[in-house]
């Protein structure tokens, strides 16, 4: 289901009123309250995702049984631990082999985890790619599998609990149904922001409570996450589509303006489904963590690693580049643990070299910043305290967005080949008069606009945590009049579903 | 929590609930062929005599007004033969002098069922819609003139009552692929509608279903004492020579098929007719209006040389 159809806009009122008025009000007294609005979560959740496909449903069903397995196991050998303590006064072979035991769960808990995704979503790009360098055919080897929607968020998800456990750094949970909730919460399930058990479990294990506040903002924040899908993404997605689709024909300024609109609709697209996620998560009385914070208004590619999709980027320092030693190791083994973080995280997009040389492009550009120590530079907002930025902020955060430009056009692309096509198209600048031309059509003015309008919007409202936190303002009418005009927007800009980019990771 | 869901319903959804509504209403006041054809066949299906049914093969390609009696073309851009059947069958009681029906089956129309789920899918909506049909009936998608958004240039101009969408003429033809409007490369359409009209699989079942729906139809044809003639509209050379030989093969022996078992049908196959001329085409698979003139002339011919009486 997807958060821009009508399936959607009936299921979530008749989600909401269910978990709040049957399985919070009227059965309040029971004991198996929270565990019957758990199960309710699981339950709509699971209707969610299988609205495109409930064969994977059994997917996640076992991954959250495998993690979960794990976290109890890990806490019977806790418990035998204790005892050990208690009873045998610390033997240390005995509480080092408990360890082992606890090492071994965890890591046979990543393993199948790894393997599923692996079988999935990697195998058969490998397998092509290993009988393409020797020249073996690929006939029968192959799995040609469907790739389910989300699998890479919610193993990372899974994973995270499992690890955490591990590091003690959470307490493992008996409650089952709490923690399949937390797996396929369904406002997060399918593309993020991929939450931690630290921050989302412990809400699914206590009673939550409406709040009119933010309720009212979650509401606020699904509508300006459906503007920027449904108005600046799906319409910069047209021209895009188009230029990248006829790219050996267009003129080179033309396809670095489509590469810009790319770089508007990703953003449109996939920030717009995390507000509208987290604005959904709010009206159920859960808060996810935030995943973007104006990414495109960032002084230096590190900056910029800090904005865009936050929840990838702490996961893999979290659980990979700090474990491998993060910078304070040599200047060498910062190097490998940077590239090391960047591909995993490009590869981890999907399996297709474009992705790599993603991560491996950014890897190059974060490099200096690292090694020179200016990685932690720019921490504060720009601009602080002041409406507008200086002129030297101004080119930082313009060099950094063309930076991003040239990555997102490697990203983009459906091969590696296309990607030098394309950038060697640039290179050849010839007439502008063309990209002019095709730029200021008439029906090209109003996605412009459009792009101005988020920008502007986003730029003003830089430290809020989304484009509408406007409850500042205390004339209910003009509140009203932006609702209705982006409702309006939206509606008018509302076609045929698209669906959203990061559902393909 | 009362007062967020008094407040998000009343400022919120009735409002825009009622705005949808209202939008729904005046895009579905627009005309269009859909409409138009219903209506034209709700109020006229008795005095038909020849009628022609098909895809845009068929709708660009058969103008009934050259036709010696009366006639009307029920054709529309991607109708498959599942849609045929229903207009046919939602209009036939009705239709006391139909003589003639005029059943054109292109190189694909036995193996697809339905505009459903491919890029035209967007169409099946007006049958729900203007004809009524209920092959949808639960489906949103396909059956809200809105689900395709709300166009409000089209609401406005609905609402200023300046909007017609109608590309037909007053008896079903679609008049607007003519000569002066065809592109320059409109040889380069034959390989890549060949391919788009070429199954990568053939499902035995979407045929059997199609081959039952065009029995159904020649049946009640029987019934009425009707002929039936199954058309195969010419195409472009460009667009023959990519086709799938098979795929050919088999439309054909289906429709020779329909001769061998029924009396009253025959079939008159055009593709690769010399007859028609590089300028009576407008693209590799359709006609133009001079094409079309021709083809009609040639329908009349062969409803002649059947001994039909058509007075």
């Amino acid at each position: 289901m997807l958060f821009n159809s009508i399936q959607f806009a009936l299921f979530l009122p008749i989600v909401f009123l269910l978990y709040w008025f049957v399985f919070d009000r009227f059965i309040s007294k029971s004991k198996w309250q929270l565990r019957l609005q758990n199960a309710f979560v699981v339950l709509a959740s699971y209707v969610f995702y299988g609205w495109w496909d409930w064969r994977f449903l059994l997917l996640i069903a076992f991954t959250s049984f495998c993690s979960w397995g794990s976290g109890m196991l890990m806490q019977r050998v806790e418990n035998q631990q204790i005892d050990s303590n208690l009873t045998g006064g610390g033997k240390s072979l005995e509480i080092n082999k408990l360890q082992r035991h606890k090492k071994l769960i965890t890591t046979a808990n990543i393993v199948l985890n790894l393997l599923i995704l692996a079988i999935f979503k990697y195998y058969d790009f490998f397998v092509t790619e290993f009988a393409q360098l020797f020249h073996i055919s690929t006939d029968g080897l192959l799995l040609k599998v469907i790739l389910p929607i989300g699998i890479s968020f919610y193993t990372f998800q899974a994973l995270s609990y499992s690890i955490d456990v591990y590091r003690g750094k959470i307490e493992p949970t008996k409650d089952i149904v709490a923690f399949f909730a937390f797996i396929s919460f369904f406002p997060q399930l399918v593309a993020g922001p991929i939450e931690r058990a630290t921050n989302l479990l412990p809400q699914f294990l206590k009673k939550r409570e409406f709040k009119y506040d933010t309720a009212v903002d979650g509401m606020r924040q699904i509508l300006w996450g459906l503007f920027k899908k449904i108005v600046v993404a799906d319409n910069c997605a047209v021209y895009v589509d188009q230029v990248f689709s006829t790219y050996t024909e267009q003129t080179g300024s033309t396809l670095l303006l489509a590469a810009i609109f790319f770089t508007f609709q990703i953003y449109g697209d996939f920030s717009g489904y995390s507000d509208t996620a987290i604005g959904t998560a709010k009206l159920f009385g859960i808060k996810l963590m935030r995943n973007f914070n104006v990414p495109y208004f960032s002084r230096d590619i590190a900056e910029f690693w800090r904005r865009w999709h936050i929840s990838l980027t702490t996961w893999f320092r979290d659980y990979v580049y700090i474990p491998l030693g993060g910078s304070r190791v040599s200047k060498a083994k910062v190097v490998r643990n940077t590239f090391v973080i960047f591909l995993l995280s490009g590869f981890w997009h999907g399996a297709n070299w474009t992705f790599i040389a993603w991560g491996a492009y950014h890897a190059i550009l974060f490099l200096p910043l690292i090694l020179t120590g200016k990685n932690r530079k720019y921490t504060n907002q720009i601009a602080e305290g002041r409406l507008l930025p200086k002129l030297k902020e101004t080119g930082q955060m313009l060099l950094t967005f063309f930076l991003a430009v040239f990555g997102w056009i490697i990203f983009r692309a459906p091969g590696m080949p296309t990607v030098l096509h394309y950038l060697q198209g640039m290179c050849q600048f010839g007439t502008l008069r063309a990209s002019y031309r095709f730029f200021t059509l008439p029906e090209m003015w109003p996605t412009n606009l459009f792009v101005v309008i988020m920008l502007v919007v986003e730029w003003l409202l830089r430290r809020k945590l989304h484009g509408l936190e406007i409850s500042k303002i205390r004339n209910g009418w003009l509140r009203f009049a932006i609702y209705y005009a982006i409702i309006l927007l939206i509606l008018g800009s509302w076609g045929q579903e698209q669906t959203f980019i990061y559902f393909q990771f | 929590m009362k007062r967020f869901i008094i407040r998000t319903v009343l400022l919120i959804i009735v409002p825009l609930l009622l705005g949808i509504v209202l939008c729904e209403y005046y895009l579905r006041k627009i005309p269009n062929d859909y409409s138009y054809k219903n209506e034209w066949l709700s109020n006229n299906a008795g005095s038909i005599r020849v009628l022609n049914l098909g895809s845009s093969h068929a709708f660009f390609g058969i103008e009934p007004s050259l036709f010696s009696c009366k006639s009307f073309n029920a054709a529309h851009v991607s109708q498959s033969i599942k849609y045929d059947h229903f207009i046919f069958s939602k209009f036939v009681n009705e239709m006391d002098s139909l003589e003639v029906l005029v059943l054109p089956v292109s190189y694909g129309s036995f193996f697809g069922f339905g505009p459903e789920n491919g890029i035209e899918d967007w169409r099946v909506k007006y049958y729900s819609i203007y004809y009524g049909c209920k092959y949808h009936r639960f489906e949103p998608k396909y059956n809200l003139e809105v689900y395709n958004g709300l166009q409000f240039d089209k609401v406005w101009n609905s609402i200023l009552c300046k909007a017609d969408h109608r590309t037909c003429n007053e008896l079903g033809f679609g008049a607007t692929y003519k000569l002066e409007n065809r592109s320059e490369d409109w040889k380069e359409s034959g390989a890549t509608a060949a391919k788009r009209h070429t199954m990568a699989k053939i499902d035995s079942s979407i045929m059997e279903k199609n081959i039952r729906l065009v029995g159904e139809m020649v049946d009640k044809c029987v019934e009425k004492k009707a002929q039936v003639i199954i058309l195969t509209t010419p195409t472009f050379h460009t667009y023959r020579e990519n086709l799938n030989r098979e795929q050919l093969k088999l439309m054909e022996d289906c429709c020779n098929s329909f001769v061998e078992q029924y009396d009253n049908v025959c079939y008159l196959n055009l593709l690769a007719d010399d007859r028609f001329l590089p300028d009576d085409f407008f693209d590799a698979d359709h006609l133009n209006e001079f094409g079309a003139a021709k083809l009609t002339k040639i329908l009349q011919q062969t409803i002649d040389s059947l001994g039909i009486l058509l007075n």
